[in-house]
């Protein structure tokens, strides 16, 4: 058998992006990937202040994990507000039972103005619980259709977190802190693996919330900006006019505005060759170019018209109560299809219901329960679960006590996600509230630990993914977070 | 520019082998005593010997020109003169040079003619709203908090125009940072210059801040902590926020410097009460200014307080009449065929009554308050002293509940001079600070703002990691050339357009940008300075440029530009943002955190979170989407294309593309852009692919020509 001929080139890549694990790239791949992706012309940027002739390769480009992944991409569905988990998964018996008593354990302290004044009484759940499937997971009426697929669900009862107001606790879920400006989960992931599909961002969130930490909340911080989140569309926009920034065309159709490309780049060029020498024009010549590509194909993903009508149905396209949100969870398979690395899909700010607990966690719930079994159940159908891992969750859960008459405040001391796919077990529990719901009390989950294991279900380990800025080593959870290895498979 | 990208250069850099300026051995950058190069006194340096003699024209030139020479390398010739024009305005001023303005330059045969320029741009007010903005990056300036609750900065705009206005009024840079740090410390001859100095301490007050937090000592803290970031980044560059929990780990600063710090800005109030008078949202300090603004605050706060507590009163009496009226609907509801005992009835009823009266009056009464306002006086974001002054306590591990031992108030003891640290005990310590800040004995303050000017004038500092002057620094590529400088600086009496002057007057800064393959393999990254750097335009400029040149660029200065936003900048619910439609300056904009406008996110506008002395340059495709797609770019084409065509006297496509050429790129065409754009403007069936669609008419292709112009690296870059 013939020896293959070594190509490597002694430079150590994954020095240059912070890695700790050697990965060598022949030279073929290299320039293979050098000469294109989203993220290149930003490392080009960077480049191109050292003037380092070395070419690497582009920062989206796929990176090996630190061991075996289990999911290839994330799809995190931010019920923002805050869902009570006693109405949705968490079923706790004894406070249906002493629904109207007073509360007997002692309240956090007071948020808001002048509540918490009297011993508010516990308000047990309005919603009747059954349990599901195989597994016999229990889930409330609340949720039908998300209840169809709990032999997928790895429920998590014992989440926890600090931040009793809304801000906090969405940086806390998206970043890892609040007091300091820090990447997001999804921008360290990117960093971490690079994206599959080098022509679309490799972190895209679509219909983010503008408030409580807006977009800090996706945004790369120091990490270089080929990972930040790119919004697609916003959360006070119709999904119907959300798109990729500044990708539609402003009255040419695609060829004139080629030719008016041709144009651009020929002063370019001439630029490029009266300076003779100049990375930042080389750079900007094929940001052109990839520019032009995205604008060319991303239309035809974000349209949905080439769906089948039953899987439009699936997701409640077309339905007026489910459309906006099914269209949404319908993209978010698409660029999951397309190798986006990390995917956000934000219900809007809809599940804070200090006061009408059951009209306001009714339509919101209406409102996504569909999409969101829909999305679960086509991925499953394409083979697609397998290698996405999906999370569902919030900044934090409600109180099992009520505030006013009818509503339920914060709850960051004991709260429930859920995930599904890519490397954790379907059809289990995990953890546990107190009796009424209210404190995380066994097999404690903090945001810190939900990081560092969806990281490990990537194949990243939260110790090693490290960047360095401003004399530190910085990773998504700071000094803390443990992996959760009773949930994998 | 350093924050995201700054280790990644280093490592980039040390893979050089050939080249190490980055990197320069120890013991060149630690003294005797093994001090750190950037804490040695700032050395009076002697200008060094040079061969080519009539190369020089600044002191300047002869540090750059020395160490070309030791590596035997020749500078590139000098810039062009429209080069040199379009250079000059926009590093002054942040907009393009008019017409007008190339055809004096152009007549302008005297040997003086770039000073003739220079001065005039210096003396313009457009020369404050670029360098102020320049300090707005660093002052992490913003109009909202930004954080967890990102409430609007009503009043953070004066700062805004007090940084504009110090700049053109050329205030000594020692002066200003006094005012900012101590502003409110400071005597003052007369009500303006109070007020004035008020409002610089707003420089303490713009950080983000957690304000939803409900632990209020460990909000107080992580303000302070801020504080000491910005204050050590800005004025010192140096990090001293690792402090907080440890040791610093790589500079000489131990955590005791950090406590003694906090002393300082633990006396200071910067967190005030509450917001809305929520009792869950703490504010920020707030300062009135004019003659009688502290009376007239204290009337309209008390109004403010009698306001809320009335409605207050309303709401608790609405919601106990209300569950006073469901009770009696559920008596009745239960007794329905029992005779109701009368005597409980009755006392419901006058219950009812007494509230619903109660509640009429209230309505009365803050109808009435409500529609007499007194004055609300203007107000400053600014702070002033505690009235508890004190020492800090060391946290351990940076937590605010576990307290060690008591640190008295102080300074950066690496970065001492021999400046006894003495406290009024009556004070905060922030006057003493500011003095120590702003003495020329300090070995950082000038040395960190001439680099600042350098960088901003030569796209890179001397060192390059302009917020970090310790260990995890870079070294200066001229140490001898920065510590004349900050001396030259001092002599001025710290005075930045001098400075600026002195600069943009040296050779070296007339050099064209031109690559030359001899000195690229010698020095590819161009530490030496043997060729100007070649840059992007910062956002702000390509949106001013293109306003100005399209006609549309409203020049006049903006006061607030956030009175219209609700309480929260970015609203909570997911009604639509109004768009901010402006043909003002950028500077003019509001910077809303978390919610930067589409163009600044785009194109890398310094991040209002943190110091940001150099903005990152990425090149990345959404940005050519935003200049391909957007209103902004296209509208402008358009717009420039009609003013062209209305200025008689073109006869033809070549005239227009000459004309379009000298107001997009600052000078006539080469035959080669000439050729392009007449092929462009000529072809007939534009795309060639069988489209049906109609041609463009010969006005659109003018206006896509003048976009594509807008477009192109020679307007994007600065030669």
């Amino acid at each position: 058998m013939r020896v293959k001929k070594k190509s490597m080139l002694p430079m150590n890549l994954n020095n240059i992006w912070g890695h700790q694990q050697p990965v060598r790239l022949d030279r073929r791949t290299l320039l293979k990937r050098a000469a294109c992706g989203f993220g290149y012309l930003a490392f080009a940027g960077l480049c191109a202040e050292s003037r380092s002739e070395s070419k690497a390769s582009s920062p989206l480009a796929p990176k090996a994990p630190h061991h075996r992944a289990r999911a290839k991409r994330v799809i995190f569905l931010f019920m923002h507000g805050g869902p009570s988990q006693v109405d949705t998964f968490d079923y706790k018996p004894r406070l249906n039972r002493e629904s109207g008593q007073p509360c007997p354990f002692p309240q956090p302290k007071a948020f808001g103005d002048d509540r918490a004044k009297k011993v508010p009484p516990l308000l047990g759940s309005p919603w009747p619980f059954r349990q599901r499937g195989a597994s016999g997971l229990w889930v409330s009426e609340l949720l039908p259709e998300i209840a169809t697929c709990a032999d997928d669900l790895c429920v998590i009862r014992s989440m926890h977190t600090e931040g009793q107001a809304h801000g906090e606790a969405t940086l806390r879920m998206h970043t890892g802190a609040s007091n300091l400006v820090r990447p997001s989960v999804g921008s360290w992931v990117t960093y971490g693996l690079g994206s599959e599909n080098e022509d679309l961002p490799g972190f895209v969130t679509i219909c983010p919330p503008r408030a409580h930490g807006g977009v800090q909340n996706y945004s790369s911080a120091f990490l270089p900006a080929a990972y930040q989140g790119t919004a697609i569309g916003a959360v006070d926009v119709p999904f119907t006019q959300a798109e990729i920034p500044f990708a539609k065309d402003q009255g040419l159709s695609l060829a004139r505005q080629r030719r008016q490309l041709d144009l651009i780049q020929d002063f370019n060029r001439e630029h490029l060759a009266g300076a003779r020498h100049d990375q930042n024009i080389e750079g900007l010549i094929e940001s052109f170019e990839l520019a032009f590509r995205m604008q060319s194909e991303a239309p035809a993903l974000m349209k949905l018209d080439d769906e089948s009508p039953a899987t439009k149905r699936l997701y409640g396209i077309g339905q007026e109560e489910t459309d906006d949100f099914g269209r949404q969870c319908l993209l978010a398979r698409r660029f999951a299809e397309a190798g986006v690395r990390y995917i956000q899909v934000s219900t809007g700010y809809k599940w804070d219901q200090h006061k009408e607990l059951v009209t306001g966690h009714n339509k919101i719930a209406r409102a996504s329960d569909r999409p969101i079994a829909g999305l679960l159940k086509d991925l499953k159908g394409r083979g697609l679960l397998n290698d996405t891992l999906v999370i569902w969750g919030a900044e934090f859960g409600r109180t099992p006590f009520a505030e006013g008459e009818d509503g339920r405040d914060h709850n960051p001391q004991g709260f429930t996600i859920w995930m599904a796919g890519g490397g954790v077990r379907g059809g289990i529990a995990h953890g546990e509230t107190d009796e009424y719901g209210h404190r995380a009390i066994a097999g404690k989950v903090h945001v810190h630990d939900l990081h560092a294991t969806v990281l490990h279900l990537l194949g990243l380990d939260h110790e090693r993914l490290t960047y360095r800025y401003s004399g530190r080593d910085f990773r998504l959870t700071d000094v803390h977070g443990e992996v959760v290895k009773e949930i994998l498979a | 520019m350093f924050k995201r990208t700054g280790h990644r250069i280093l490592v980039l850099a040390s893979m050089l082998v050939s080249f190490s300026f980055g990197a320069d051995v120890t013991s060149d950058t630690e003294d005797k005593e093994g001090k750190f190069w950037s804490f040695q006194p700032i050395r009076g340096v002697v200008l060094p010997e040079v061969k080519s003699l009539d190369w020089p024209r600044r002191g300047i030139d002869r540090f750059i020109l020395a160490k070309l020479e030791e590596k035997r390398l020749a500078p590139s010739r000098d810039a062009s003169r429209p080069t040199l024009l379009r250079r000059l305005t926009f590093h002054l001023t942040g907009l393009p040079p008019t017409l007008e303005e190339m055809e004096t330059f152009e007549a302008d045969s005297s040997p003086l003619a770039v000073e003739h320029v220079a001065d005039r741009l210096l003396g313009s007010k457009a020369f404050g709203e670029r360098w102020g903005r320049h300090w707005l990056d660093v002052a992490r300036y913003a109009d909202s908090n930004g954080s967890d609750e990102n409430f609007t900065y009503y009043d953070a705009w004066r700062f805004r125009n007090y940084v504009i206005d110090a700049f053109n009024k050329d205030k000594p840079f020692d002066q200003f940072v006094r005012e900012q740090l101590a502003g409110d410390l400071l005597p003052s001859a007369n009500q303006k210059q109070r007020d004035e100095q008020i409002t610089a301490t707003g420089f303490l007050v713009l950080g983000p801040k957690v304000i939803g937090d409900d632990d209020k000592e460990q909000l107080r803290m992580d303000v302070v902590d801020e504080q000491i970031d910005t204050v050590g980044k800005a004025f010192l560059g140096l990090s001293l926020g690792c402090a907080r929990c440890h040791d610093h780990k790589f500079d000489p600063v131990p955590a005791r410097d950090y406590y003694a710090l906090a002393g300082i800005f633990g006396s200071t109030e910067t967190v005030h009460g509450n917001l809305l008078h929520r009792r869950d949202l703490s504010g920020w300090n707030l300062r009135p200014l004019g003659q009688d603004g502290e009376t007239l605050y204290r009337d309209w706060k008390g109004y403010d307080d009698k306001l809320d507590g009335l409605k207050k009163k309303q709401e608790q009496s609405k919601s106990d009449l209300a569950s006073l009226k469901k009770n009696v609907e559920k008596e009745n509801a239960a007794v329905t065929s029992a005779v109701q005992p009368l005597a409980a009835a009755n006392e419901n009823a006058t219950k009812i009554s007494e509230l619903e009266q109660n509640l009429k009056s209230l309505a009365a009464e803050i109808k009435q308050l409500s529609e007499k306002p007194p004055p609300k006086p203007p107000l400053a974001m600014a702070v002033c002293d505690r009235e508890a002054i004190g020492d800090a306590r060391i946290l351990e591990r940076g937590d605010m509940h576990r307290p060690g031992q008591v640190v008295p108030r102080g300074f950066v003891q690496v970065a001492n001079y021999g400046r006894p640290a003495s406290f009024s005990a009556a004070q905060s310590g922030r006057l003493e600070l500011a003095e120590w800040l702003a003495d020329p004995r300090n070995p950082l303050t000038a040395r960190v703002m001439v680099n600042r000017i350098w960088h901003q004038l030569f796209g890179v500092g001397l060192v390059r990691t302009v917020d970090d002057f310790g260990r995890q620094g870079e070294r200066p590529s001229h140490p001898e050339l920065l510590d004349y400088l900050a001396s030259e600086f001092i002599a001025m009496n710290w005075s930045c357009k001098k400075l600026i002057r002195e600069i943009v007057l040296s050779r070296v800064y007339q050099l064209s940008s031109e690559h030359n393959e001899d000195a690229y393999r010698v020095d590819p990254e161009n530490r030496l300075l043997w060729r100007m750097n070649r840059r992007r335009l910062e956002v702000e400029a390509l949106r001013d440029s293109v306003l100005a040149i399209s006609g549309q660029l409203d020049v006049s200065p903006a006061e607030s530009v956030v009175a219209n936003l609700p309480d929260q900048a970015t609203g909570v619910g997911d009604k639509p943002r109004k768009p901010f439609p402006s043909v003002r300056r950028s500077v003019y904009l509001p910077v809303i955190r978390n919610d930067l406008r589409a163009e600044f996110q785009l194109l890398d506008f310094a991040d209002p979170q943190t110091v940001s002395g150099r903005r990152n340059q990425t090149i990345v495709a959404p940005q050519s989407l935003f200049l391909l797609n957007s209103q902004l770019v296209r509208d402008s084409a358009r717009l420039l294309a009609e003013r062209l065509l209305k200025r008689a006297g073109y006869r033809n496509e070549r005239e227009f593309v000459q004309a379009a050429c000298r107001e997009i790129l600052g000078r006539p065409p080469t035959p080669g852009e000439i050729q392009f754009s007449l092929n462009y403007l000529a072809e007939a069936d534009p795309d060639g692919s069988g489209d049906k669609e109609p041609l463009p008419s010969k006005d659109a292709a003018l206006a896509n020509l003048c976009q594509a112009l807008m477009c192109s690296s020679p307007f994007l870059y600065l030669d």
